[in-house]
């Protein structure tokens, strides 16, 4: 990878040292590749590269205050690169310091307007912050509130389309392990590369031809206004007699609850957003999307997977989790 | 109550409102002439960042608007207004489509208050007092007041003037929050501000008061002179601040008080004389330039020296021909019950001296040809001699003619 003109780096790929950290990291050996960037570093103090995975490899060890450090070091020694300070904002807004985040992710896009994840990082700050402020509004309970919108936006970190890591399934900072070299600005998402499909998520969305696929993704759709407008039977309609619970209930007892929380009083919303659905097998299909719900006190987004089988006749929920 | 809703009867929601503002852009919307980003935010009223930020909004501007509020929410934490109007910005440039705005929930009574008080705000801005009026209720402001206070209720503002030597001007005003049933308050428990004409009777500092009260009261002395004549109950009606977790209450929010920011009350220590300053708790205060209540004035206080005139020369008759057929003394006589008295008290008298000054006038608010005048009054005779400080009810009767229809006298 090619680095910009200008660059406080050297014009050259990853040190080799580098590479074979991040193949370690690769292979889930976050220990050796700390080690082995440990040693590079002492030598090599000011490799921005080796520096940047070192950061890496902290949050993979959940070492999270040391790789704040690392990833803050990095943007005052390299100030015109973008990619630490949209880590270092990704770290913030895990802690909950959204403010912070977004003063990192403003300064990533003061050198980089077009840097396309913090954009996305941004509008899932700005979200967070909006919660935030809504509540200071409304003046609900602020100890509550916080933590709500903290784990909402743990539940965003690598949920997909809009969240911030570009591995799929833990909340990681950019950067993922095939393509530590610092991106040029010419292609300033590279460190960012798409997300992966997360371990639940579907292949690709179906073809528009195969219309008993839309049928899946109508049922959700259905399921979802049923739910807001507190339609019990109806909503319980969309689940298959076989429907298994997730955590352990009995269907019976998932049913009681399930009974006695959508029929609570008080207005709310359940929105699909971008929903994907996928064959499993001829009768069954998987349908990932973002759920929005919020009520008078809980406004939050996770990422759904629902499984549905056809073989009655009619798309009916066979399974439904909640993916980090 | 709902005097500004939207033309649908509900409370805008923001999208809504936005096109509204956009629409309303082409009025002239009169930011106070600071200069803008040159002052320190920490000179700039939390108000007027806020309306920067509509200001911004309006233009298209949401960086900017963001950027204002961001340093006014982190400046005044506990501004709900602010709060929202920050999340419904943050909101929209997040570009996420999930977040669920409070504004969407019109029937919430918080989202209501919060727009209230937003409309109020802007109304202020956008249609407040004209440059170089004054209010129409002053007619005139003795000297030895620097400061008078006008609350124009319905518009959830208090406004102060400062008195040059007779000479007005408004130097400050405030958003505030008044009673939950409004105003023109009759009945202890109504729930209503009064409209009146009051003094400041003290001040209490917030350490004394509990939380709920903010930097401290001012109590009033509600009810005053004209109030019993009308029989109103009630007591306890003050300017106050707020508790500490809120910046303001919403625009009807008390039950009967004046409530104002913690930081305008405190604003206010400086201008307020306790047992001095008139408060004029208004209906509707009416704006114009300083020589239109000059009329007035002159034939007030040709009339007052009229009395006086009587008075002094002991022409009781005439001098009696000066008080309506209704008027009350303050301790319960009647017109003929004082007539009776007077003519007894000068008969006995060879020689009357009634000095009048510092009189300030003011025509009363809710009342329709009602002038108040207060004024010290020296008095001397052959065996007697008492200053006092004198209310005075003028009330204009059918025929033209000003007639005093209830007096009240507070010893010196």
């Amino acid at each position: 990878m090619l680095l910009a003109a200008g660059s406080a780096l050297p014009a050259l790929a990853a040190a080799p040292a580098v590479q074979e950290a991040q193949t370690l990291m690769s292979q889930g050996d976050y220990k050796s590749a700390l080690d082995r960037l440990d040693r590079y570093l002492a030598s090599s103090p000011q490799d921005a590269e080796g520096r940047f995975s070192r950061g890496l490899v902290l949050v993979k060890l959940n070492r999270t205050d040391e790789a704040i450090k690392t990833f803050a070091d990095l943007t005052r020694d390299y100030p015109q690169l973008p990619e630490p300070y949209n880590n270092l904002a990704v770290l913030y807004a895990q802690k909950g310091d959204y403010e912070k985040a977004r003063d990192a992710l403003e300064a990533a896009l003061a050198t980089h307007p077009a840097y396309a994840t913090a954009h996305e990082n941004l509008g899932d700050i700005y979200s967070a912050l909006a919660g935030a402020a809504y509540n200071r509004a409304l003046q609900l309970d602020q100890g509550n509130q916080a933590v709500r919108y903290k784990l909402a936006l743990i539940n965003q970190l690598g949920s997909g389309p809009g969240g911030y890591a570009p591995a799929g399934t833990t909340s990681l900072p950019a950067g993922s392990p095939k393509s530590e070299t610092l991106g040029p600005a010419a292609s300033a998402a590279a460190v960012a590369p798409p997300p992966p499909p997360a371990p639940t998520a579907a292949p690709a969305a179906a073809p528009a031809a195969d219309t008993d696929l839309q049928g899946a993704t109508a049922a959700v759709n259905g399921w979802a206004q049923a739910w807001a407008a507190k339609d019990v039977n109806s909503y319980l309609s969309y689940y298959a007699a076989d429907f298994q619970p997730d955590g352990g209930l009995s269907r019976a007892a998932w049913e009681a609850q399930r009974r006695e929380r959508v029929g609570k009083p008080g207005r709310i919303s359940v929105r699909v957003l971008s929903p994907q659905a996928s064959r499993i097998d001829a009768h069954r299909a998987r349908v990932t999307f973002i759920q929005g719900y919020a009520s008078d006190t809980v406004n939050d987004r996770v990422k759904k997977t629902v499984e549905l089988n056809n073989s009655s006749g009619s798309w009916k929920i066979t399974r439904e989790t909640i993916s980090r | 109550m709902p005097a500004s809703v939207s033309p649908a009867g509900r409370p805008l929601r923001f999208k809504l409102r936005c096109a509204a503002l956009t629409a309303a852009a082409v009025l002239s919307f009169a930011l106070p002439t600071l200069a803008g980003s040159a002052l320190p935010a920490d000179l700039t009223k939390p108000e007027d960042q806020l309306l920067e930020a509509v200001d911004a909004l309006r233009g298209g501007d949401s960086s900017g608007a963001l950027k204002k509020l961001q340093a006014l929410v982190q400046r005044e934490p506990n501004f709900r207004l602010a709060q929202l109007l920050y999340g419904q910005v943050l909101a929209q440039r997040s570009g996420l489509p999930g977040l669920v705005s409070p504004l969407a929930d019109d029937r919430d009574p918080h989202v209501r208050e919060l727009l209230d008080e937003y409309r109020a705000r802007l109304a202020e801005a956008e249609s407040g007092p004209p440059a170089s009026t004054l209010p129409s209720s002053i007619l005139r402001l003795s000297p030895d007041h620097r400061y008078a206070i006008v609350a124009d209720l319905p518009r959830s503002r208090v406004y102060v003037l400062e008195n040059q030597n007779g000479r007005l001007r408004q130097v400050r005003d405030y958003y505030a929050s008044i009673a939950r049933n409004g105003y023109g308050k009759q009945n202890s428990g109504d729930l209503r501000t009064p409209v009146g004409i009051y003094r400041v009777t003290g001040f209490t500092p917030g350490v004394k008061l509990p939380p709920f009260y903010g930097a401290g009261a001012y109590p009033l002395n509600y009810p005053n002179a004209w109030d019993r004549v009308h029989g109103r109950t009630g007591s306890g009606i003050w300017l106050h601040g707020v508790p500490t977790t809120t910046y303001v209450r919403p625009p009807r929010a008390s039950e009967g008080c004046v409530v104002l920011a913690n930081s305008d009350l405190a604003d206010l220590k400086s201008l307020i004389v306790p047992g001095m300053t008139p408060v004029v708790l208004s209906d509707k205060v009416e704006w114009l330039p300083a020589d239109a209540m000059e009329k007035q004035r002159e034939e007030m206080i040709k009339r007052i020296e009229a009395w006086r005139g009587k008075w002094t020369s002991l022409n009781t008759e005439a001098y009696l021909a000066f008080y309506g057929d209704d008027f009350h003394t303050d301790d319960g006589m009647n017109k003929a019950q004082f007539a009776a008295y007077k003519r007894r008290v000068n008969q006995g008298k060879k020689r009357v001296q009634v000095q009048l000054k510092d009189l300030d006038l003011f025509t009363y608010p809710g009342e329709q040809n009602l002038v108040l005048a207060e004024f010290t009054q020296d008095y001397k005779s052959d065996n007697f001699a008492m200053s006092t400080r004198k209310e005075q009810y003028w009330r204009r009767e059918p025929d033209g003619q000003w007639k005093i229809v209830r007096e009240e006298n507070r010893t010196l």
